[in-house]
């Protein structure tokens, strides 16, 4: 049973894997509000971390979300949250903190956010209905999110107000995860 | 490149793709910032390939990073399949890459590398297309410290640009850049679209694939997400224009072996003198004229 957990779990960290992976999460920011389905055997949140971190990115993970066992795997550097360039987070609590934002001359130093939420909507079903426009966005669509502290949207609004400062923010359910960047108008409420 | 050349697996073992899977990541993280950010030039650590820098290693090293068995690559340079450069990346991503399929119809490919053209046929929602990069910086022909455009384009201060175009109109009536027309994406960041033609810039506007640049030797990876404003710089009183294809008597010049008038053409000039011309989509021309002689047929 182990050695199954173990094989199940392995294949997030293959090449192949990852590419493919990775491969959605660029159609998920390529066209944002569109959810995608994580086709690794583990939840998106883990599978996007291990196809996206190595050695010289950094991470902060003050929630403790990540096994201890996981980090040599995922060799990033744990820093504290306003310094690291990814951020694992349980959307379900309020955001306390400004995340690195970037400079006017060097704006990829912005952070790239993995919130984990209980679960994500194409239609207006969930909790949270918002409303997006942007590039990537051909007509406003509207996605719905359960278990993100509202106060979220209005602090990445506020984080992504002075273009090209900001923050990329991913929606992680169980399953499936949807990519938000800096440019996406976020409006709470949106068309029903 | 040698046809025959074989890279020595048995002794070196490359992985898929060429690139180790670190040089991968950096570039992936790379292109996800440089969607989020709309046209800015995002640095990256542009790897040594097994070509000298300037023979599209930036293009190469985007498309090895996003290259899976399950693609199919089509390779042009300047809309031809068959020349030189296109056929060397090809076969190079067919040596190192095993599984992955590749085409010379538009419409076939998932992954398109080209070196300075955009294929003329409507490019999908299911197609990436690639752009090699000489030089990535719009703002490098008015200002010479990389550290100074990079507060300019921050800014979006392209002052000192429309002053060079308004130079050109003051004293050519016509703004002469031929290729590589500064256009501005999303509203903010200018970028150099890479040297395609004039006739494809308005292509890069709202359009329903993913557009990434990469320039190897200038070290930079910048986009075009789909659906997106990207609009060339102009003033109010004077509008773009692309290549005017009509002859002296203003009808529109057809290609020679297809007969499109829709087409981006090429100039040609053979040892008589005489002038023809011809698409410069080499895939485009010869589907035009497999549907000319079907349909002489049916």
């Amino acid at each position: 049973m182990k050695n199954e957990m173990t094989m199940v779990e392995a294949d997030i960290w293959h090449p192949a894997q990852q590419q493919q992976l990775f491969r959605s999460l660029l159609d998920a920011f390529s066209y944002p509000g569109r959810i995608q389905t994580c086709t690794a055997q583990a939840e998106p949140w883990l599978a996007l971390l291990g196809a996206l971190l190595d050695g010289q990115t950094t991470l902060s993970d003050s929630q403790d979300m990540l096994e201890e066992s996981i980090w040599p795997k995922l060799e990033a550097q744990r820093v504290p949250y306003e310094l690291a360039a990814f951020i694992l987070l349980d959307g379900s609590q309020a955001p306390e903190m400004v995340p690195s934002l970037g400079t006017l001359e060097a704006p990829e130093g912005g952070a790239t956010l993995l919130l984990r939420v209980a679960s994500l909507h194409e239609e207006s079903a969930g909790a949270l209905r918002l409303n997006l426009t942007g590039p990537g966005i051909r007509q406003p669509v509207t996605i719905s999110v359960e278990g993100l502290h509202a106060d979220w949207i209005a602090a990445r609004n506020d984080w992504v107000s002075s273009f090209p400062l900001g923050v990329e923010l991913v929606l992680c359910d169980a399953q499936r995860f949807v990519a938000l960047p800096r440019t996406t108008r976020i409006v709470i409420g949106g068309a029903a | 490149m040698n046809a025959n050349y074989e890279l020595p697996l048995e002794d070196a073992g490359y992985s898929f793709g060429f690139l180790d899977e670190y040089a991968k990541k950096e570039v992936r993280r790379c292109i996800l910032k440089a969607i989020s950010i709309p046209g800015y030039q995002t640095p990256y650590a542009s790897r040594e390939m097994p070509m000298g820098r300037g023979f599209g290693t930036g293009g190469l090293q985007l498309t090895l990073s996003l290259i899976g068995e399950d693609d199919t690559l089509k390779v042009i340079d300047q809309g031809s399949d068959d020349s030189v450069n296109a056929v060397n990346l090809r076969q190079f991503v067919q040596l190192t890459c095993p599984g992955v399929e590749v085409t010379e119809k538009t419409q076939e490919a998932t992954l398109i590398q080209s070196r300075h053209r955009i294929p003329e046929k409507q490019l999908t929602e299911q197609q990436i297309l690639v752009l090699q990069v000489p030089y990535p910086d719009a703002l490098v022909v008015v200002e010479p410290s990389e550290a100074r455009r990079k507060v300019m384009h921050g800014e979006a201060d392209y002052s000192r640009l429309l002053v060079k175009l308004y130079e050109d109109v003051v004293r050519f009536d016509e703004i002469t850049i031929s290729h590589r027309y500064p256009t501005r994406i999303n509203g903010h960041y200018v970028i150099d679209p890479s040297p395609i033609p004039r006739w494809d810039v308005p292509r890069l506007h709202q359009s329903p694939a993913l557009v990434l640049l990469g320039a190897g030797r200038e070290k930079k990876i910048y986009a075009v997400p789909p659906y997106t404003l990207a609009e060339p710089l102009v003033f109010d009183d004077i509008a773009f224009r692309v290549e005017d294809f009509r002859d002296a008597n203003g009808k529109r010049i057809a290609c020679r072996c297809c007969g499109s008038t829709v087409s981006f053409l090429d100039e040609l000039i053979d040892d008589a003198g005489n002038v023809t011309h011809q698409c410069s989509d080499s895939a485009y021309c010869e589907e035009e004229q497999e549907t000319i002689s079907a349909r002489k047929q049916a």
